[in-house]
């Protein structure tokens, strides 16, 4: 096979110019079939980038999901217990044994009950409270230590569950009293990881 | 991530394609081979419940496409998209380059239903072949192209079945035994192969010879 002056190829006989002419029909059939291959792949590909980008968004909600109630096993703070002295009236010894199991919306509602009462009597004897009455302000006291310790339980179990805007109002709430606060910094640390 | 999804390939020109195609730049080859897929595609799903006659449909559109393209009887002239008329002159298109696969792959498809070549669209069909026994080729600059062009054109005509064992034997190099395997029950035996593929060359020769001999070449 020879070219001529422009350089293309000179087919000489009738055979060997169709032999030819299906060859480079043969190159474009092949070239084809290797777009088509390209291109299912870049299909599978951009699914596989997509399926990747999908369960990695998916990870990062999980995460997030889970990070607020995890809060608690970041700062590292202890299943509150009710003061063993106090463990004598049901109710408390009831949310003891809530928390512990990991029922943490029964121990809202028994913490939500004893506190709605408790809240009430502490307004009374704020209202009453007689200066220089011993016993009370002792009455007052244990009554506020009590009411402390059950807010804190009971902010414990809001955060378990993920009620976060609930636990922020008792943890503000919570934290107007710093005489009381036998937990303070955790409950700034909570109030940070939470705000 | 966000450069993988938004890596979009720039779109080219009827213009450009043609030029593209004419100086085999692979990057508008593949462009335009995406382009007229999906367009293939969009068009004419819906008739074809036999994706291998669709895939043999499209493949034979695109490919007398990219054939009319290379063989300059589509060419760009000034600035516009123009195809040859049986009086060898360049007339502007009317239509896009898809517009012409479109039409080719529905009559593709009318002939391989109805087994008979139906003339539908007058541009496209009506003066796409040179007429016999005038003798263009005195006018013609370049017969090594016009040589190549009826070859083409013979090839295109001849059965799907002959074209495959012909590429097969000639382009793939394959032997007939690997031909037979790979066509299964299509041909009964290998002489029966041989037999079938000297008619196949024996009448696409007998072809181009006689339309060499109309144009005098």
């Amino acid at each position: 096979m020879a070219s001529n002056d422009s350089g293309k190829k000179v087919v000489g006989d009738v055979d060997e110019r169709i032999v030819e002419r299906l060859k480079e029909r043969g190159r474009k059939l092949s070239q084809m079939k290797i777009w088509d291959k390209k291109k299912s792949g870049n299909f599978f590909y951009r699914y596989l980038a997509l399926a990747v980008a999908a369960s990695v968004a998916m990870f990062m909600m999980v995460d997030l999901w889970r990070s607020n109630g995890n809060v608690i096993e970041r700062l590292g703070i202890d299943v509150p217990a009710v003061e063993s002295y106090r463990s004598a009236v049901p109710e408390l010894a009831n949310i003891n044994m809530f928390l512990n199991d990991g029922k943490f919306y029964d121990a809202i509602d028994a913490a939500e009950d004893i506190l709605e009462h408790s809240d009430w009597i502490i307004e009374q004897m704020e209202m009453f409270l007689i200066e220089g009455d011993e016993e009370m302000e002792y009455q007052y006291h244990a009554e506020k230590m009590m009411n402390s310790e059950i807010r804190w339980a009971y902010i414990y179990a809001l955060v378990m569950i993920e009620a976060e805007k609930t636990a922020l109002k008792e943890l503000k709430k919570y934290l107007q009293d710093e005489q009381f606060c036998a937990h303070r910094e955790e409950a700034e640390a909570m109030l940070d990881a939470l705000d | 991530m966000a450069l993988f999804f938004l890596n979009k390939k720039r779109d080219y020109t009827d213009v450009e394609v043609v030029k593209g195609l004419q100086c085999r730049n692979v990057v508008i080859e593949e462009w335009f081979f995406e382009k007229a897929r999906r367009y293939f595609d969009s068009s004419f799903n819906e008739i074809f419940f036999d994706a291998d006659r669709k895939q043999e449909v499209f493949q034979t559109a695109f490919i007398k496409l990219w054939t009319e393209i290379e063989n300059k009887k589509i060419r760009i002239v000034d600035d516009a998209l123009c195809r040859q008329q049986t009086d060898l002159q360049y007339e502007p298109m009317r239509c896009s380059l898809t517009t012409f696969l479109m039409a080719f792959a529905k009559t593709e498809h009318r002939e391989m239903m109805r087994n008979v070549r139906e003339e539908y669209c007058e541009e496209v069909f009506g003066n796409s072949t040179y007429s016999n026994g005038t003798a263009v080729a005195e006018e013609y600059d370049d017969i090594e192209e016009l040589k190549n062009r009826i070859v083409d054109e013979c090839i295109q005509e001849i059965s799907s079945g002959c074209a495959e064992i012909l590429t097969l034997f000639y382009y793939e190099g394959k032997s007939l035994d690997e031909i037979m395997e790979i066509r299964k029950e299509k041909n009964s035996s290998k002489n029966g192969l041989k037999s079938a593929k000297n008619k196949c060359m024996t009448t696409l020769k007998e072809r181009v010879t006689e339309k060499l001999r109309n144009y005098n070449i």
